[in-house]
């Protein structure tokens, strides 16, 4: 049983197909990273992973249960155990870096000791301790990065889908969190799927790269499978 | 409560407000005595008055629309885009005929141009016979509803103005003027809000009572009003209403066919800044020109209306006969603008997530209803809920309340839509994935990241309400009436001071709770 199965899912957007017969395996503790340019339909698998989306055609299994099928979401986006770290981090801007963490648990019927007890654990996996009473709007772009991951991962969730959480960071920053990011997740030990359009970051925090264009998979291999496709990718063009 | 029902809550309201009574209407216009007849319809169109209404309203609509996007397009362009001086409030001015009752515009010039008008005392009764002549009918009631409606023109011109990515223009100025890249770039891209624009005015003219009234120009609405209120004859009111509401479906749909994607263009709206046009020699003649234009037209009739109103008894009298109708009219406005805020923001938020498949013909519904004449809403709302049953609705405020959510919630809900696409999707959806429930994601997510265009939708709906003559003067229980309708009754035969004073008190009234709004959404937005 695969702890993520996307079997042929396609999806459409009025009469353009954003993702063509998507079929996909992802196990248990992996680092997928969904590679490609913009527009080939990187987010549109993650919201579909979330339940953010129905799949035109197709099925996509969580943990072994039909979550999606052919237009239905079946499992609801708040079942589905999943945190998200969106492209524009989605930070609420009228609560505090506290009140974004203890919103999510309050969700959970997490009781108030439990819920002070996991956001200043978390806050301080983070390095954001000192910024609990501070609204998202006052922190740079890396500290809001962190509240994201942060907000993402103190529900505990099983699956964690990143949409290039980094891609507006400087280099030195960008490289830092990466390496934060797999701290975490060796630590915590939550599935990780990653979209970017960056290569070195996908080598660096991939164990598996998935590349994408037009809607379709493309490859699915290491980073050096990558590397590989990339230069014959290279090569055909120049031939042509 | 969960999504599902709020929906349907929503579907409810405006079909208990709106498309109910309409309906009801139609029905009891084609069955007569126990069978199908058309005998209203036959009678109504084989009458050489239904047609000479037809054309007086035609005439009114069309005239006005015709001036006010003439004037109203470049107004919206020199305020919207240029270094003018003073823009903002230029536009606040000019936009202010629009949140009074319009009778009250039709009295301000009245005591200017009547035979013992301004006019009168200034040059003599010889001309202000001519202008006294050529204000009653079709020239004054154009001129007066001009100066009200004009500012939707300019106001969604501004608005569509705000929607265009700078970029598009930046590329054409490298290689033309300004004026060229207006005429072939941004006029072209704002095409659509402006025959919106274009397509409101005309109905909101054509659904006009209290001017044609005033001005003694017979159209269809007051024929309605007549129909119902001295003849009460429901199935001849609701035929007169009929051909207004026909009209106005049949437009409705030429916009919605025409400019459907218009909501997807405010959506696209870029805020990467915006590219304005340096008058520079023009800068101060134009605005010369703009602050004459604005004094004329909005300055001096409402000082006119002060002066005339200037008596020591005036506001004495004026509160000893109104004050009960002004407490009732302020309790209505707050109620209806929260009701209204309620329905429209959730109705707004569906449509703006064209989640369930009848959005679109809900939004299509609200916009019919906002277009059709009060009078109508008036007649359907008294057809359907005038019955025993139902007397908790007919015979108290609730039916003022109704006719109000029928009729201007879609101000609300567009209000709504425009605030909402301006908060990311990932904001709730990051509420969703976290297990939070609708409410609670509606209620502590998007509610307090929407507050400023909250307050903006209930001020509108609290001026709305307000101002409304239409419905509330056809739908008003015995003991109920409002300010509005109290003042209108009253200029049948009270003093022109008496009448003076209670058009200031409305306007002022306007006046405070717009700079109060102001200054809490200033507040808000700074926060």
């Amino acid at each position: 049983m695969a702890f993520i199965e996307l079997k042929n899912v396609s999806k459409r957007y009025g009469k353009r197909l954003a993702v063509v017969d998507f079929t996909l395996h992802i196990d248990e503790g992996e680092r997928v990273v969904l590679l490609g340019p913009s527009g080939c339909g990187k987010t549109t698998v993650l919201r579909l992973m979330a339940g953010l989306m129905a799949p035109y055609s197709g099925s996509i299994y969580l943990y072994g249960e039909l979550a999606s099928t052919d237009g239905k979401v079946l499992m609801q986006p708040e079942s589905r155990h999943i945190g998200m770290v969106f492209q524009d981090l989605a930070l609420w801007p009228h609560l505090t870096v506290k009140g974004n963490l203890e919103f999510v648990l309050k969700a959970k019927g997490v009781p108030r000791s439990e819920r002070e007890r996991r956001i200043s654990e978390m806050l301080s996996l983070v390095s954001m301790e000192e910024f609990a009473y501070v609204k998202p709007t006052r922190l740079s772009g890396g500290q809001q990065q962190r509240v994201a991951l942060a907000r993402a991962l103190i529900s505990h969730p099983r699956i964690l889908l990143m949409d290039e959480p980094l891609s507006n960071l400087d280099f030195e920053l960008n490289l830092r969190l990466r390496r934060q990011i797999i701290r975490l997740q060796n630590r915590i030990g939550f599935t990780l799927i990653y979209v970017t359009h960056d290569r070195e970051e996908a080598y660096d925090i991939g164990t598996r790269i998935v590349i994408m264009r037009n809607g379709r998979i493309a490859m699915v291999g290491s980073a050096d499978d990558a590397e590989a496709y990339f230069s014959r990718l290279y090569s055909e063009i120049d031939d042509a | 409560m969960g999504k599902r029902l709020a929906f349907w809550l929503v579907v409810a309201v405006l079909s208990a407000a709106g498309l109910l009574p309409i309906l009801y209407m139609l029905w009891r216009s084609v069955w007569i005595d126990g069978h199908l007849s058309l005998s209203y319809y036959i009678s109504l169109l084989s009458s050489d008055r239904t047609w000479a209404l037809l054309a007086h309203s035609i005439a009114l609509a069309t005239l006005t629309t015709i001036s006010s996007t003439l004037i109203g397009i470049p107004l919206g362009i020199l305020l919207a885009k240029t270094d003018l001086p003073f823009r903002k409030a230029l536009a606040v001015t000019l936009t202010l005929p629009l949140l009074i009752p319009p009778y009250i515009n039709a009295l301000s010039w009245f005591y200017i141009l009547g035979r013992d008008g301004v006019i009168a005392k200034l040059v003599g009764s010889a001309v202000s016979n001519i202008t006294s002549e050529l204000y009653f009918g079709l020239g004054g009631s154009t001129f007066v509803l001009t100066i009200t409606f004009m500012p939707v023109v300019m106001l969604l011109t501004m608005a569509y103005l705000g929607t265009i990515n700078p970029e598009l223009e930046e590329v054409g100025r490298l290689f033309s003027r300004w004026t060229t890249v207006l005429a072939r770039i941004t006029v072209p891209m704002i095409l659509p809000g402006i025959s919106l624009a274009a397509m409101l005015v005309f109905l909101l003219a054509m659904g006009e009572f209290g001017v044609p009234s005033f001005l003694r120009y017979d159209v269809f609405p007051v024929e309605s009003f007549t129909q119902f209120s001295a003849f009460y004859n429901f199935g001849a009111a609701t035929a007169a209403a009929v051909p207004l509401a026909v009209i106005t479906a049949i437009l409705i749909s030429l916009e919605w066919i025409f400019a459907r994607e218009r909501t997807y263009r405010l959506k696209t709206a870029s805020d990467s800044g915006f590219l304005r046009i340096e008058l520079k020699r023009w800068r101060h003649p134009i605005f010369i020109v703009i602050l004459i234009f604005a004094f004329t037209t909005v300055i001096f009739p409402l000082t006119v209306l002060v002066t005339r109103s200037m008596t020591p008894n005036a506001y004495r009298e004026a509160l000893s006969i109104a004050h009960d109708s002004l407490l009732r009219s302020i309790v209505y406005a707050i109620i209806g603008a929260t009701l209204l805020v309620g329905i429209g923001f959730l109705l707004g938020y569906f449509i703006h997530k064209r989640e369930f498949s009848l959005w679109r013909a809900l939004d299509l519904l609200s916009i019919f209803l906002f277009a059709l004449p009060g009078t109508v809403i008036g007649v359907g709302l008294i057809g359907l809920w005038n019955r025993p049953s139902t007397d908790l609705i007919y015979t108290t405020p609730v039916i003022i309340l109704m006719g109000y959510l029928a009729k201007y919630t879609a101000l609300t809900s567009r209000i709504t839509v425009s605030t909402l696409v301006q908060i990311p999707p990932s904001m709730e959806e990051s509420a969703r994935l976290a297990g939070v429930s609708w409410l609670n994601r509606i209620m502590q997510v998007v509610v307090p990241l929407s507050k400023p265009g909250i307050l903006v939708a209930w001020i509108v709906g609290f001026i709305f309400c307000l101002r409304d003559l239409g419905i509330t003067i056809m739908v008003y229980p015995p003991g109920h009436d409002t300010f509005t309708v109290r003042t209108f009754t009253l200029m049948a035969n009270g003093s022109p001071q008496l009448i003076a004073a209670l058009s200031v008190m409305m306007v002022a009234a306007v006046i405070i709770v717009m700079g109060t709004g102001w200054a809490a959404v200033h507040i808000l937005r700074r926060k």
